[in-house]
């Protein structure tokens, strides 16, 4: 049996190296510099908390969406919400039938400079169109020509909003209108407007020639920090409607992550004693393909970057349910060669090679399923069919090859006999 | 011990559990105005989940959230962590933000200690997507899988499994209308985990059923199906069991919003491994003792022997 040695290679040192990818911290660095092998697991909104917001552009008798408009969505909603100082967002769009469709997600870290989760989905679905009205209606001047905005105070020491105009550029020039517009109308009052809401509606006492200004309001101070922060984003570009939103606090989330790892471990337990109950000695075969099996698993999701959501892990601890399937069906086999009477050696060989095509094909059914399941879900039913397949291959990894050669260092000898009460021949 | 000459008997079973399902689900339809009970995730609303500290009950929240004309409102007291700490759950119509943070508001300024633990908006656009969706999904697996399992064994193998997956899935629908699980975005991962698995648990059958084909070719059909059976009964129940095992941890230790997910999957698991053992090898039979029956000789030629490409060749 020489060529037991190098397989028993490669799987102590797949198990070696898991155990470095998913030891806390990380211990390699240490002593290798430039080599960091420190894999964090990435949690899902739905366990770590955060807010997951689903816009829709959506069509208006004067503009018909196209997929620029999205993009230009797009663009605003990031610069709004870098302008909220949330810096670590994930905003990006769906593609095919869902195409007129962003997605942002903010984790809760991250949301914790806004105090209040449902003001925050209800800036960033805001339009922001900010409009300068005449006193009959006619729309003066809108936000797309502000160069920048930021909270200040009036005179009386009261918040408000400054805003500056921008200067001369090649599609048309914010200042020189502005100053035309004061002009126009002095001595006369202008409306300033939020979403055809009349903010304020100050008189033109003088002509403004370079462009600035300040709308007074009856802002509290983060009103006026988040009015700014929503104008030098700059206006959606067409009508968006708020599809979806999913906020979760820090608490519950862990909650529900020390029950499902609570689960998982009693499944472990579970599975481990329905193995030794019913395959005796083989079980510990069984054993360890299946900590093997947990080990490759996590290790792998680790390193890929998998994100962890709840379905995610509850499709771990499945996998764990299903992966020692492959074991059964190869100790039933071998139990099947031992009562027709075949030697211990030749029982387990033929065991594994019968039983092969059976396994193959049933993980194939099970990955059609997963992967349907992947192209269709969203969020965490993708994490599900993620680490459910992940952990269909390399449970046939674990059963094909693994325990296989466990069973043949030691089963042969040892376990096999005694589980089926044979005597060796 | 001979399965198959029952074969009566296990499909008459199953026919009583789908009549059941069916009536169920026609039933709930009939008593609560909806067949299955629909989450958000389907039928568009919002909820809101909070703990608050005190000795409030449910329609002291309840009467504070009528006060704001919201719409249909349902108020639903959870067990929180501690007898001070009250956990309550609103569902609501679908909320603009805007109404979104005048509920908050008046929430918390009625009473003591408010955390939002959750809110959850789903419009009505995304429920109608999603049911397209998992329709469509469900169709394409079912589809996949036939192709897959008529290339690896043959068309008649396909059609039993599919018809026994459809079993499958209206039974688990069936437990749903009747236990009145919420039915959210995660029970299109029910289904397609079921199917996946429940065909998984076939294969061995169906495998069996090839390989004794192959070893005893003389044997009459009905014997091969019933060794068939004999033979993968005990692996076959012992890796549902072990599976089920899981599932059945996260139903019981798991937190509270998968217990749908893992109920389905548990359902699913028990109603797939009957199907495999005593459906599908049945249905194999019926097929094969009609097509007998009638006798077309090319195809019953084709299902009577291991090799069909040697038939076919001949032809040609």
């Amino acid at each position: 049996m020489r060529n037991l040695n190098w397989k028993w290679l490669v799987v102590l040192s797949m198990i070696l190296l898991s155990i470095i990818v998913i030891w806390p911290g990380d211990p390699v660095s240490k002593y290798v510099p430039f080599l960091s092998l420190e894999f964090k697991p990435q949690l899902g909104l739905d366990i770590a908390g955060g807010i997951h917001i689903v816009l829709e552009a959506v069509d208006t008798p004067e503009v018909k969406v196209e997929e620029a408009d999205v993009k230009a969505v797009e663009q605003v909603l990031r610069s709004r919400v870098d302008a909220l100082g949330l810096t670590e967002p994930n905003i990006y769009r769906l593609g095919g039938e869902s195409w007129r469709k962003i997605i942002v997600e903010l984790p809760y870290e991250e949301v914790g400079g806004i105090k209040d989760p449902a003001e925050a989905i209800q800036l960033i679905g805001k339009t922001a169109l900010l409009e300068f009205k005449a006193e009959d209606g006619t729309v003066l001047i809108t936000g797309k020509y502000l160069r920048t905005a930021r909270s200040t105070t009036d005179e009386m020491g009261s918040p408000a909003v400054g805003f500056e105009f921008d200067e001369a550029r090649a599609r048309a020039d914010g200042q020189k209108t502005f100053e035309e517009i004061t002009s126009e109308h002095l001595n006369k009052t202008i409306s300033i407007v939020l979403d055809g809401e009349v903010i304020s509606s100050p008189r033109v006492e003088s002509v403004i020639t370079g462009g600035e200004g300040i709308i007074k309001g009856d802002f509290t101070f983060d009103e006026a920090a988040r009015l700014s922060a929503l104008l030098r984003g700059g206006a959606l570009p067409v009508k968006v409607e708020i599809a979806e939103t999913r906020f979760l606090g820090p608490t519950l989330g862990y909650d529900y992550l020390r029950e499902v790892e609570l689960a998982g471990v009693v499944a472990f337990i579970l599975v481990a004693s329905f193995m030794v109950f019913k395959y005796k000695h083989m079980s510990i075969v069984s054993m360890f393909s299946l900590s093997t099996f947990l080990l490759f698993l996590l290790a792998i999701l680790l390193s890929l970057r998998a994100t962890l959501t709840l379905p995610g892990i509850a499709g771990i601890v499945l996998s764990l349910g299903m992966a020692v399937d492959g074991s059964i069906i190869v100790f039933e086999r071998i139990r099947e060669e031992v009562m027709q009477g075949r030697n211990v050696r030749t029982a387990v060989n033929n065991g594994y090679k019968k039983a092969f095509s059976t396994i193959f094909d049933s993980n194939v059914t099970t990955l059609i399923g997963t992967l349907v399941l992947y192209q269709f879900g969203t969020g965490p039913i993708r994490g599900f069919a993620v680490t459910l397949s992940i952990g269909v291959l390399v449970g046939l990894f674990v059963t094909l090859f693994v325990s296989r050669l466990l069973t043949e260092a030691i089963g042969i000898k040892y376990l096999v006999p005694r589980t089926f009460k044979v005597r060796r021949q | 011990m001979n399965l198959v000459s029952r074969k009566k008997l296990w499909l008459f079973i199953s026919g009583i559990v789908i009549t059941l399902s069916v009536l169920i689900f026609f039933a709930g339809w009939r008593i609560t105005g909806t067949p299955l009970n629909f989450g958000i995730d389907f039928t568009g609303g919002s909820i809101i989940e909070i703990s608050l500290t005190g000795d409030i009950s449910e329609s002291q929240v309840r009467e504070k959230v009528q006060g704001l004309d919201l719409g249909s409102v349902i108020v639903q007291s959870i067990p929180g962590e501690t007898a001070q700490e009250r956990h309550f759950l609103i569902r609501t119509p679908v909320l603009s933000p805007d109404k979104l943070v005048e509920l908050e508001q008046e929430i918390k300024d009625s009473f003591v200690g408010v955390t939002v633990l959750r809110s959850e908006m789903v419009g009505p656009t995304i429920g109608a997507l999603l049911r397209r969706q998992a329709v469509t999904a469900l169709i394409l697996a079912l589809v996949l899988i036939m192709f897959y399992i008529a290339w690896r064994f043959d068309i008649p193998y396909a059609i039993v499994t599919i018809l026994a997956l459809i079993h499958d899935v209206a039974v688990t629908i069936g437990a749903f209308a009747l236990f009145r699980f919420e039915i959210n975005s995660s029970f299109v991962a029910v289904i397609l985990t079921l199917v996946g698995y429940s065909v998984m648990d076939s294969v061995v059958v169906l495998d069996r059923v090839r390989e004794n084909r192959k070893l005893h070719s003389g044997a009459a059909f009905s014997k091969i199906v019933n060794m068939s059976i004999l033979q993968s009964f005990r692996r076959s129940i012992n890796t549902s069991v072990t599976t089920l095992l899981a599932v059945l941890a996260i139903f019981i230790f798991g937190p509270v919003v998968l217990r749908p997910f893992s109920f389905g999957l548990g359902v699913g698991l028990i109603t797939g491994s009957y199907s495999s053992l005593f459906i599908i090898s049945m249905l194999l039979v019926v097929w094969q003792e009609w097509r007998e029956k009638r006798p077309r000789k090319a195809y019953a030629r084709k299902v009577n022997e291991p090799s069909k490409t040697k038939s076919t060749k001949r032809k040609t």
